[in-house]
Parts: structure tokens; C-alpha cells; sequence
């Protein structure tokens, strides 16, 4: 597959204090495959932090590795400006996290895993297991076991354990998986409310780019292993092209109408174009569209979404 | 460090008593000793001159044989399942990305391993003793008598004469030094579940195979006798033999240093090797599943 282009250019380092976790050169071969090639990460204090990519793009091995759950082929984590490999006691330590879609011990209760797992951090108190269940809206099911529990259900008590410690670095991979609607939303606004009330930093790995484009303040895309873009999301969707979708009849005068105003048809599809021109060129184009003739149904001004950024990123842009 | 494997112990205890399997592992090794013990099964007692001469050892050594030895199955069993377990079920994701290292983990698992193996062999000799003393108890003159027999110096309900080259504190001395012997082999049969399961993200294929490789060390040690003297869970049997045949009257049956120093020997250098592949490849390995 061909090779995008970076889209911006990497954005200017942080200083180090601001930087919560940086990936140097972070690289994970499995044999010929490459799966991680040369990551350089930076998630910085406060931050939502989206990782963008397709399946097997390489985030959760990223993640994997940041955790040390797998050694890297070459290259290193920092989390707190420390090397997570040499002190991983220090840096585990303030660091919550969910791997995939998260497991528990199904004898045991969702109160009871979690008082376990609490207890591996030196955690005691009781309140705050409570606090947690609560939070992710399970205080009602804690005691039933694990084994009943919906996919949806472990992914919101994989949340709650990520949260026991007070962590001020939370990393969730793909955190939406198995949520229906309603649980997507409760999430999004859990995290929104951690990063505003708490200072929690997040690192979010997903491939729902709508969700991490509602949640996320930066962003890095990945493909293949390699990091294709990292900026904050409002820098990327302000260099965002404007967009316009317009339906008009006949779809063929009105084919002739845009090449004619040149407005860059990106698609088109049972009479819906879509058009690459700016807002301030609609009325222009509305009042062309009418004096060929055609009947104009729709006219929506709009701009291009985290979608087409990644899209162009990844080079699969003209698949879409 | 010490705190933090204390805390993982605490972990893997809680999550092991909140199953069945240490329960229901209890049901056959008290089982076997008290079959064994009640229907006075194995009793060889050929040398014996006068049949009525029979003691309560006699049973034991074959009733703690067949238990310590489903204790060894067991051991292979539940460390087999302790790492792969995690791997499979896919929990060491919770548990490796707290505060505690690989090394932590792996001793507690080690330790857990241990205690499991440490509470059913304890379980094997207080149930055994107890059977001892109640079906053939001893009276306070050192004869041989059960107490559910007002005091008549029977056996199994049979009256019996006691054997006075055969005293009670001998026989007791002697399985006490045989079950010591035990506990080794015990261990490095745990140890051995342990490395297996190292290897393996699947329990089937870790319980498997470590079955298999224990089973066929085990026949392979009981027909080439020459061979099994090194393997380590065949060390279990010294011990209870010797102890066995003496409590049945066969006087030329001596304890032997070189055997006794091989008997603990040969399981415990297996064992430190287990536990050390074991580590080698836990603290490697890259957590996929």
C-alpha cells in the first residue's frame, strides 16, 4: 500500500515536565512482521490522547509495550521521565490501565475482583471500590459474578479497575468496545469529567473516529506501525478543507455546473455530490446551479472530519 | 518486596479457596487414606510368623503411598494451571500492569504452588494419624488396640498380639522420617506443573502435557529401577516403602544413607532447576493473550 505523507508536520516537543508519557524510536518486531516501527509518542499533562488506527495498525502493542506487558525490539518508554523498564515499580504507580477487552476472575464478584485487584496496589479502602462501581454505573451489579456479567458490563468494570488508584495517567484500548449507545456517551463523559475535574491524563487507543474525535484534544494517527500524524485535534481540523454536499437535478447539467465553477468533486453517489469549495462559494454556486436549469434539494456547507484526516493519512483515501 | 509478594499470595489465596478445585482435590486423598486404612488393603505380612501379629503401621504406609501420590498429581494439576491460567484467561493483564514486578509474581506463584502442596500433604498425615489412632489405636502400655474396641487389643475388629521387635515408637520414628522424605518430591512435582505451565498461554495444553510427562517419568522410573532412583517424583516411594516393609515385620529392611541422601537430593536439585526454567521464561516472555 502506498505511503502517506505526513499530513502536518510533527508538532513542537513539549517540555519535559509537561510530558506524561513519550515513546523514543519505540519499535516491536514478531519475527519478519513489523509491528511497531520507530514510534515517537507524546502524550502531555492533560491531555485525551487519541491513538488512531486501523486494526493491527500497531496500538495495542504500543500499549503493551508502555505497560511492559511485551519488551521492545528496540527503542524505549518514558512515563513521568522515567524509563518504564528500569522503574516500573515507580511508574505503574500512577498509572491506570485497560488492555483489550478486559478479563476478570468469573467465579469471583465484580466487587470482589476489584477489591482484589486494588489490594495488589496496596490499596485497602472499601469506599473506593464502592466510589468506582458507582462511577461506572455498576454499584447495583458488584456483587453478582463476573460470569454473568455482558461484554459491556466488563468493559465499564475494566474502566472502574483503571480508576482505583487515582491514577494521573489513565490508558484505556479501545475502551467503547462491546458499549451500546448509552454506555459510549456515560464513558465519554466519565473521561471528559476525570481530564476537567481531576487533571487525569488519558491515553485512548480506538479505530472509532468519531468517538475519539468528540473525546480526544490530540491526537496521533498510526498505520502500520508508524506514526503518520500527532497534533492537537482542533490544529488538524482547522487545516480541514471545507466541504459541500449538494443534491441537484439533472445530475449531468449539474456535473457540467461544478466543473465549470471549479468545485472539486470529491464523490458522488445517487446525485449527492460532494464538493471541495468554500462556504463563501455556495450562494454563487446555488445561483448557477439555477440559472442552468437544474432543481436544487440540498445545499450543506460542512468541513472535512477527523474521518477524512485519517483517511489521507492512511493513504486510503480514494478507497472511501 | 516482601510486602508486595505478601499481597500477591493474599491474592492468589483468596482467588483459589473462592474455587472448587482445592476441594474437591481433598475428597479423593482422604478418600484414599481412608479406604486404605479401613479395609486394611496391601498388608503383605508374609514374615510374619504369627498372623494375629499385625499393627496399624502396616496400613498406613500403604494408605499415605497412594495418597501422597494423588497429592503428587495434584501438584502437577494446579501449578500446571497457575501461569498458563492467567495467560489463558487473559487476567495478567490486571494483575502485570500494577505495581509489581515479574519476579513478584513469579514467587508468589511459586510460594502458592508450595503452600497448596504443604496443606494436602498435611491434610494426608493428620488424616492418616487420626485413622491410626482410631481404628488401631495404641493403649498407653504400647499395645496395639483400637478404642472402638473397649480396649481389646484387636485390629480391624480381630484380636491381635503385639510384636515387641516391632515398638510402637520405631515404627512411628520410621514414618515420620519417611514422610519427611516426601515433601520434597512433592514440591519439585509442583515445580515441575510450574515450568510447564511457564510455556503455555492454554491450561489444556500446559495440564496435558505436564500429565503426560509426569505420568510417563513416573512409569518410566517404576520399570527401570536403576533410573528411577534419579527421577524426582519417584523419590516418593523410598521413603514410604522402607517404612511399609519394616512395620510388616521384614526386619532386614534397613534404612540406607545413600538412598535417604537420594531421596531428598534428586528432588531437590530437580526442583531448583524447574523453579529456575520456569523464571528464565516467565520474566521473557511477552504477554500476547
Amino acid at each position: 500500500m502506498e505511503q502517506a505523507a505526513p499530513l502536518t508536520p510533527a508538532a513542537p516537543r513539549a517540555s519535559a515536565a509537561e510530558v506524561v508519557l513519550r515513546t523514543e524510536g519505540l519499535s516491536k518486531r514478531f519475527g519478519a512482521l513489523a509491528a511497531v516501527d520507530g514510534l515517537d509518542l507524546e502524550v502531555r499533562r492533560g491531555d485525551i490522547f487519541g491513538l488512531l488506527g486501523l486494526n493491527g495498525a500497531g496500538k495495542t502493542t504500543t500499549i503493551r509495550m508502555v505497560l511492559r506487558l511485551i519488551a521492545p525490539t528496540a527503542g524505549r518508554v518514558l512515563a513521568f521521565g522515567q524509563d518504564v523498564r528500569e522503574n516500573s515499580l515507580a511508574v505503574l504507580n500512577r498509572i491506570g490501565a485497560m488492555v483489550e477487552i478486559p478479563q476478570f476472575y468469573p467465579y469471583l464478584t465484580g466487587r470482589k475482583n476489584l477489591e482484589l485487584l486494588y489490594g495488589l496496589s496496596g490499596g485497602r479502602d472499601g469506599a473506593r471500590v464502592e466510589e468506582c462501581l458507582e462511577l461506572v454505573g455498576l454499584a447495583t451489579r458488584g456483587g453478582d459474578r463476573v460470569r454473568g456479567y455482558s461484554q459491556g458490563m466488563r468493559q465499564r468494570l475494566g474502566l472502574a479497575q483503571a480508576l482505583l488508584t487515582r491514577p494521573e495517567l489513565v490508558i484505556l484500548d479501545e475502551p467503547t468496545n462491546g458499549l451500546d449507545p448509552q454506555g459510549i456517551i456515560d464513558n465519554r463523559r466519565l473521561i471528559q469529567r476525570l481530564n476537567r475535574e481531576n487533571g487525569v491524563t488519558f491515553l485512548i487507543s480506538s479505530h472509532l473516529l468519531h468517538e475519539i474525535e468528540l473525546t480526544c484534544n490530540r491526537v496521533a494517527i498510526v498505520h502500520q506501525g508508524r506514526l503518520r500524524l500527532q497534533d492537537d485535534v482542533k490544529a488538524l481540523l482547522a487545516h480541514a478543507k471545507a466541504l459541500a454536499t449538494v443534491r441537484a437535478e439533472p445530475v449531468a447539467e449539474a456535473r457540467k455546473v461544478f466543473g465549470l465553477r471549479k468545485a472539486e468533486v470529491v464523490s458522488e453517489r445517487d446525485g449527492v455530490f460532494q464538493l471541495r469549495c468554500e462556504p463563501e462559494a455556495l450562494p454563487d454556486l446555488a445561483a448557477a446551479l439555477h440559472a442552468s436549469g437544474c432543481r436544487v434539494w440540498e445545499l450543506t456547507p460542512g468541513r472535512e472530519t477527523l474521518e477524512d484526516v485519517f483517511l489521507a493519512a492512511t493513504g486510503r483515501g480514494g478507497a472511501a | 518486596m516482601i510486602a508486595r509478594v505478601g499481597r500477591l499470595v493474599r491474592f492468589e489465596l483468596a482467588k483459589l479457596f473462592r474455587q472448587k478445585l482445592p476441594y474437591v482435590v481433598l475428597f479423593p486423598i482422604v478418600g484414599a487414606v481412608m479406604l486404605v486404612m479401613l479395609r486394611g488393603m496391601d498388608v503383605q505380612g508374609e514374615a510374619v510368623a504369627d498372623p494375629r501379629i499385625r499393627n496399624g503401621f502396616e496400613y498406613l504406609g500403604t494408605a499415605c503411598l497412594w495418597a501422597l501420590r494423588l497429592v503428587s498429581v495434584f501438584a502437577v494439576v494446579i501449578a500446571s494451571l497457575s501461569l498458563s491460567g492467567e495467560a489463558s484467561q487473559g487476567t495478567y493483564r490486571m494483575v502485570l500492569v500494577r505495581p509489581v514486578t515479574r519476579t513478584d509474581v513469579f514467587i508468589s506463584k511459586a510460594l502458592v504452588v508450595s503452600i497448596v502442596v504443604l496443606a494436602l500433604f498435611l491434610a494426608t498425615a493428620a488424616v492418616s494419624s487420626g485413622m491410626l489412632h482410631v481404628a488401631h489405636g495404641f493403649w498407653r502400655d504400647g499395645s496395639y488396640v483400637s478404642p472402638l474396641n473397649e480396649g481389646r487389643f484387636t485390629l480391624m475388629g480381630e484380636e491381635v498380639i503385639s510384636d515387641p521387635n516391632r515398638p510402637r515408637d520405631v515404627l512411628a520414628g520410621d514414618f515420620r522420617l519417611a514422610m519427611t522424605l516426601s515433601i520434597l518430591p512433592l514440591l519439585a512435582s509442583g515445580f515441575f506443573g510450574l515450568l510447564i505451565s511457564s510455556l503455555f498461554d492454554n491450561t489444556g495444553a500446559a495440564v496435558g502435557l505436564a500429565m503426560f510427562l509426569a505420568v510417563a517419568l513416573y512409569g518410566f522410573a517404576s520399570v527401570d529401577r536403576q533410573a528411577g532412583k534419579y527421577v524426582f517424583s519417584h523419590s516418593l516411594e523410598y521413603g514410604l516403602t522402607v517404612a511399609k516393609h519394616r512395620a510388616e515385620g521384614y526386619s532386614d529392611r534397613k534404612w540406607e544413607n545413600g538412598a535417604i541422601r537420594r531421596a531428598w537430593l534428586v528432588p531437590l536439585l530437580s526442583g531448583v532447576a524447574f523453579l529456575g526454567a520456569a523464571y528464565a521464561v516467565f520474566v521473557r516472555r511477552d504477554i500476547l493473550s
